[in-house]
């Protein structure tokens, strides 16, 4: 009994080290992939300083930055720095980049949260509903907005809608970000001004929070998760084809029962999926921040290439794969936790 | 038996009319929409300067922000330029770009999958590893991080497309390969005597043609995207050079004020275009998977 007990916790944290090793080497390998192209392939004194720079301006910018020293030291020097958090300093405004991007990711959150939830509202009940008849009209259908969805670009997408149902219709507000310009923002505590609106009761601040929000989340709704539509359909068909759905049927269980049980199983890789999914939207919302002019780390990490700011596009890059890292190290850990097979095909 | 063009017919339909119904046939999985289409592109991007009514680039200011009409069919942008004669020019530069792009991408990434999945071991780890570490930062970011180090200008675009796809035909390549590297055939074409180099470039990469073929075509439909919304962000290519992304962003302030000819038919092209080669794409994986 014990040696059982042992013989698996070992297996589990087995796994769980080797998963842990394989993101941090991915990571290192984000950090040093950044570092080989900024400092290696390009020349940050002659990008930062512009054109225009004297050569002794930018021999005096190198010796000041340190990228006069060996390219090993200064490796060390960038990542003892960035393991103490310390993304680097904005020419523009003179702060910490980590204080910059920390302000303003809550609202890059609050957007891919909110395209997140209304994506699975349309993607996993269409997906279940054209898997349960493969080349019907819904199938046929949902085949025909996958296609669309991840053929349409996002950003003029955003445009079509802004011109739809802001200048057209005047039922949602023109994109200006996340409130009304001038309006006045509620007491930041989460940084997502939906969730703050509500949290300090100011229900006109919440609905207009809301009708900000509307079109980007759609925009993203629609085309980031129709490959969410897409695995739910493939994985329903395959699991409705199963041993144990026939075994189920025969017991006379009924449909929607059978059903059911179907989606539990479908249920594992759809979330790793979606997890990915959300992972990209967390750093990878560019384009939609850009039209609608939502203050993200999108929208930032463009305003600062505008300024010839360089040290925040880092910043935000190596932040964005940590993230997408991270979020795709959870969904391994929890399939699993909730799937013996996981565990069992990487002993 | 009576009609003379019945399909159960055993006599010989002989002539031109045969060899034309033979070449259809062999053509058939070739003859839809999606191939229609971008021959269509391929056409106006060849013939753009005999298309176009207007030149791409003059700026006609008495003739600014003008609507749609039998003048001007697209209607004229901010700088009174004529908005059809642009997205007819912007293919040139959105095709070559793209399929540049992919193509270096490509050629880089195959051999680099086949020697990771032939060779396997630490190198074939390693290299799978880095294609991994690319595909883990978010497209964009990593296309403003290139544009930071190395300038804005188009070839840094053409590598960043090369770049994002390399290692889609490095994995997809390697997949391929490992299989067949176990197999019997392969045994026996080594025991023939023939160097590592020979049995993958005769007979490895060879089972990797369908899935790179489609791939490719896939991996067009993306780059057409990433093109546009690059130079959306001002990346890449700039104003006034014809591309269908920087009129979609001349466009975009516009928009709020109801003039939305200026973005909506470069759009559009993008969409056509993207549909086409994704449905190509989709098309040649499930010819070669029969």
């Amino acid at each position: 009994m014990n040696a059982v007990l042992q013989g698996s916790a070992g297996r589990w944290s087995l796994f769980v080290g080797r998963r842990l090793i394989g993101a941090a080497v991915a990571l290192l390998g984000v950090v040093v992939l950044v570092f080989v192209v900024t400092r290696m392939l390009g020349d940050p004194a002659a990008l930062i300083l512009g054109p225009r720079a004297t050569p002794e301006q930018i021999a005096k910018f190198r010796s000041d930055a340190g990228y006069d020293q060996s390219i090993v030291v200064q490796f060390w020097n960038y990542v003892t720095n960035l393991l103490q958090g310390d993304l680097g300093t904005s020419r523009y405004t003179q702060r910490p980049v980590s204080d910059e991007i920390a302000s303003r990711f809550p609202s890059t959150l609050e957007l891919a949260a909110a395209g997140m939830i209304l994506g699975l509202l349309w993607t996993i009940p269409l997906g279940i509903i054209a898997a349960l008849r493969p080349r019907g009209a819904v199938d046929r259908f949902s085949q025909f907005l996958v296609e669309f969805g991840v053929a349409i670009p996002s950003f003029w997408l955003g445009l079509l809608l802004v011109l739809v149902f802001s200048t057209g219709l005047g039922i949602a507000p023109s994109p200006v970000g996340e409130l009304d310009i001038g309006a006045t923002e509620p007491p930041r505590v989460t940084g997502m001004i939906a969730v703050d609106a509500l949290l300090a009761g100011d229900m006109s601040t919440f609905r207009s929070a809301l009708a900000h929000l509307a079109l980007p989340a759609i925009t993203l709704a629609i085309t980031s998760c129709p490959p969410i539509l897409q695995l739910t359909r493939n994985t329903m068909i395959e699991v409705l084809r199963g041993d144990f759905v026939r075994s189920a049927r025969s017991f006379g269980l009924p449909e929607r029962t059978v059903r059911w049980y179907a989606f539990k199983n479908a249920l594992l890789p759809i979330s790793t999926m979606v997890a990915m999914t959300f992972g990209f939207l967390l750093g990878g919302t560019v384009l939609v921040e850009t039209v609608f002019s939502w203050p993200g780390i999108g929208l930032y990490a463009i305003q600062s290439m505008q300024r010839f700011d360089y040290e925040p596009v880092l910043g935000i890059v190596i932040l964005a794969s940590a993230v997408y890292i991270l979020v795709y190290l959870i969904a391994d850990l929890v399939a699993m936790v909730v799937d013996p097979r996981v565990r069992e095909s990487t002993s | 038996m009576s009609t003379p063009l019945s399909p159960a017919s055993t006599e010989p339909v002989v002539g031109a009319g045969r060899l034309a119904a033979g070449a259809v046939h062999r053509m058939r999985p070739f003859l839809n929409i999606y191939w229609a289409m971008i021959a269509g592109f391929l056409l106006i991007a060849v013939f753009a300067p005999w298309i176009a009514p207007y030149d791409p680039v003059r700026a006609d200011l008495g003739a600014r922000l003008l609507p749609p009409s039998s003048e001007h069919w697209f209607g004229t942008d901010s700088n009174g330029m004529d908005v059809f004669s642009r997205v007819l020019y912007a293919t040139r530069v959105d095709f070559t770009i793209a399929t540049l792009g992919v193509a270096s991408g490509m050629l880089i990434g195959v051999p680099l999958g086949a020697a990771s999945g032939y060779l396997g071991g630490f190198v074939g780890e390693a290299l799978s590893r880095l294609a991994e570490i690319i595909q883990s930062i978010p497209l964009f970011l990593f296309g403003l991080m290139v544009f930071a180090a190395l300038g804005n200008s188009k070839p840094v675009l053409i590598g960043v497309i090369a770049s994002v796809n390399a290692p889609v035909f490095l994995k997809l390549t390697r997949a391929v390969v490992l299989p067949i590297k176990e197999s019997d055939y392969i045994a026996a074409a080594r025991c023939a005597g023939l160097t590592s180099r020979n049995v993958v470039l005769r007979h490895v990469l060879p089972n990797s043609l369908g899935p790179v073929a489609s791939q490719m075509s896939v991996s067009c439909a993306y780059a057409i995207q990433i093109v546009a919304g690059l130079s959306f962000l001002g990346l890449g290519v700039r104003i006034p050079e014809p591309e269908w992304g920087s009129m979609i962003q001349e466009g975009a302030s516009r928009v709020l004020y109801g003039e939305w000819w200026i973005s909506v038919f470069p759009g559009i092209a993008v969409l056509l275009a993207v549909m086409a080669f994704g449905g190509i794409g989709r098309q040649l994986s499930q010819w070669y998977e029969r």
